[in-house]
């Protein structure tokens, strides 16, 4: 056999057996179609054509924008009546003791992803069920997450614990939230959890938790590093509600405004924050974009023939075991470079602005009050890419809480609930894809509008600084359609 | 609100529905044409059974591989496909979100008739001995 015969070979052998090494998202099947190209092209002029309504109407109206009106409503008899009841106190317990039951489950239950509580339960009702409820109940999560919780309770029993050992330096920003965040997704995309390493996994960042605690501090860890706080409160400035936990220890108080105007006035200052809303763009851009024949041809097809065949070797036992790991580093890599591939682009269009409107501010300041205005779209991206698996693989916690552990158990008579499978319609989803993607952009442009006005001296200068950040929102949603729209790899 | 906003907004509203109106294709005239719009997009496009209606798919199973037959078969919702394997080894055919079991025995083809009522994209993975490996794909297009 010729050398380039051979290499030929375990390349197709590659193609053959990779999906046994790699899957989409971390749990869940995904039976989505790719969205067809009518629909992708509708789209795209939907966003443009959208994106220009917006700004007619901004040009044209010379109305002052006024500060975000927001009505307090600590005070009111419903809240009254639910903390009577001590409703949050019941949401602590629950939360604790569902985090507890997830490593337990993990440790000691079903081997397999689809029968222990814990996969269902942690990838899918936790990261995507209740985080886009966040994006509609507020912050909640400041006060029920369960890591928080145990600190607390702790501290009321070692007043030490809480306060912390150093002060955290707070121009780190989140810096070790990105890092944590990074981790973690690496873990969930190649890091093949199954409910065993699940359960460690929730064990090791508990123990992760405590030692940031004890040395930081409650607040500062919370605040700064634990990386599901800083997701959570990301989400939750777009929604209706809004949480607020003073430091002071006071009652929380809640308040009402309209959705996403929590976006307005809030810049990205602490430092890092900006990359971790880049992050949480791009790596589920990442997600989709690996699924693809055009991302998967680039390594087993180009990149194969030019470098890699070389660095393999030519060995048919080992040649191919050899170019999966050289992927698995290939694909690394560029998930990790994603969020400053993104910077890049966004700091480009930033400078852009800047040089437009000829103002004295920062790059950098300009491109901290305009990060909150890509959270819708970071929002959509993440609900059009697995929004079906919380329908085809999310309701089956009915049955799952009646036996956690896939022993056999029927603790509330659902066990056998919801066992067929629920399959979304392709048609349907594709709409819903393509009208989420649509109405985040158009969200999307109209916050940063409106930032825009409040920070500009001049409407005029207001209105030319939107034109560069129009074209990098209309690049970012075109992205994220083109991507849905990409025939995925297929089997073998 | 400005009227001026209303009449902007109204008017984008329109267009934008008209445009979908225009460029939705009429997908109860054939699934063909549907078919070769997708196809063009898609790069192996060789490999991609277009599927008439009630006609047989034969696939050929060796060594746990696909070695005869689409690797995508392509159908509408609501089509009758059969599908028949040949597989040199025994094993348990499963495809994916229909949860359809099919049992394999050596050498003997084994057809199987349904009816594709739900659209998606559904994997077909062979459950042997050692591995789950995925052989192709199912794509019903929605109706």
């Amino acid at each position: 056999m010729k050398m380039q015969d051979a290499g030929r070979l375990i390349a197709s052998l590659a193609l053959l057996v990779w999906p046994l090494i790699g899957q989409a998202h971390s749990f869940g099947r995904i039976y989505n179609l790719p969205v067809p190209f009518w629909l992708y092209a509708w789209g795209s002029a939907a966003a443009l054509i959208a994106s220009f309504l917006v700004v007619g109407i901004f040009v044209t109206s010379r109305e002052q924008v006024s500060g975000p009106a927001k009505r307090d409503i600590s005070g009111h008899f419903l809240i009254e009546y639910f903390r009577s009841f001590r409703l949050l106190t019941l949401l602590q317990v629950l939360s604790v003791a569902g985090l507890l039951l997830c490593i337990a489950t993990g440790l000691w239950g079903s081997r397999s992803p689809y029968s222990n509580f814990n996969m269902t339960f942690f990838w899918i009702v936790f990261m995507l069920g209740y985080a886009y409820l966040t994006a509609i109940t507020g912050d909640l999560y400041c006060r029920i997450n369960p890591w928080r919780v145990m600190a607390e309770s702790l501290q009321k029993f070692f007043s030490k614990f809480g306060t912390g050992l150093y002060v955290y330096p707070e121009k780190l920003g989140v810096w070790p939230a990105v890092i944590l965040y990074m981790a973690f997704i690496w873990i969930e995309l190649f890091g093949r959890t199954l409910p065993y390493s699940l359960g460690l996994l929730l064990l090791a960042y508990s123990v992760i938790n405590f030692i940031g605690v004890a040395v930081i501090g409650i607040k500062s860890w919370f605040r700064y590093c634990e990386f599901l706080s800083v997701f959570m409160r990301l989400l939750a400035a777009m929604a209706p509600i809004e949480i607020v936990r003073p430091d002071d220890g006071s009652e929380t108080r809640i308040s009402l405004r309209m959705p996403f105007t929590g976006l307005i006035d809030s810049p990205a200052e602490k430092s890092g924050l900006l990359v971790f809303i880049l992050f949480m763009l791009s790596s589920t851009a990442f997600d989709g974009l690996r699924e693809t024949i055009v991302w998967q041809k680039i390594y087993w097809g180009d990149l194969y023939n030019w470098k890699i065949q070389a660095l393999a070797g030519n060995d048919p036992l080992t040649a191919f075991s050899r170019a999966s790991q050289l992927f698995m580093l290939w694909q690394s890599f560029w998930l990790l470079l994603s969020p400053f591939i993104y910077l890049l682009v966004y700091l480009l269009f930033i400078w852009l602005m800047r040089l437009l409107t000829r103002v004295s501010v920062s790059v950098k300041q300009l491109s901290q009050e305009f990060a909150f205005s890509l959270l819708p779209i970071v929002l959509v991206y993440n609900i059009t890419h697995y929004y079906t698996l919380i329908q085809s693989q999310g309701v089956k916690i009915v049955s799952l809480m009646s036996d956690p552990f896939g022993w056999g158990w029927n603790l509330f008579g659902t066990a056998r609930w919801l066992q067929r499978a629920i399959i979304p319609d392709a048609g349907t989803v594709w709409h819903v894809q393509v009208g989420l993607i649509v109405l985040g952009h158009i969200v999307s442009v109209y916050v940063a509008h409106v930032v825009a006005l409040r920070i500009f001296p001049t409407h005029r200068q207001a209105v030319i600084s939107q034109i560069p950040m129009l074209f990098l929102m209309v690049i970012f949603t075109v992205a994220g359609l083109w991507i849905l729209s990409q025939p995925v790899r297929t089997g073998a | 609100m400005k009227f001026k906003t209303i009449v902007i907004l109204s008017v984008g509203g329109l267009g934008l529905a008209a445009l979908f109106w225009f460029l939705k294709p009429d997908y109860s005239v054939t699934n063909a044409e549907v078919g070769s719009e997708l196809s063009a997009i898609e790069s192996k496009s060789d490999n991609i059974g277009d599927q008439a209606a009630s006609e047989v798919i034969r696939i050929k199973i060796q060594d746990g591989r696909r070695t005869a037959g689409p690797e995508i078969i392509r159908v509408s919702q609501g089509d009758l496909l059969t599908l028949e394997f040949t597989s040199d080894k025994e094993g348990e055919l499963h495809l994916h979100g229909y949860d359809h079991k099919w049992l394999l025995s050596a050498g003997m083809p084994v057809t199987h008739g349904f009816i594709a009522e739900h659209s998606g994209r559904f994997e077909y993975e062979l459950h042997g001995h050692h591995a789950h490996h995925a052989l192709g794909v199912i794509e019903v297009l929605p109706r």
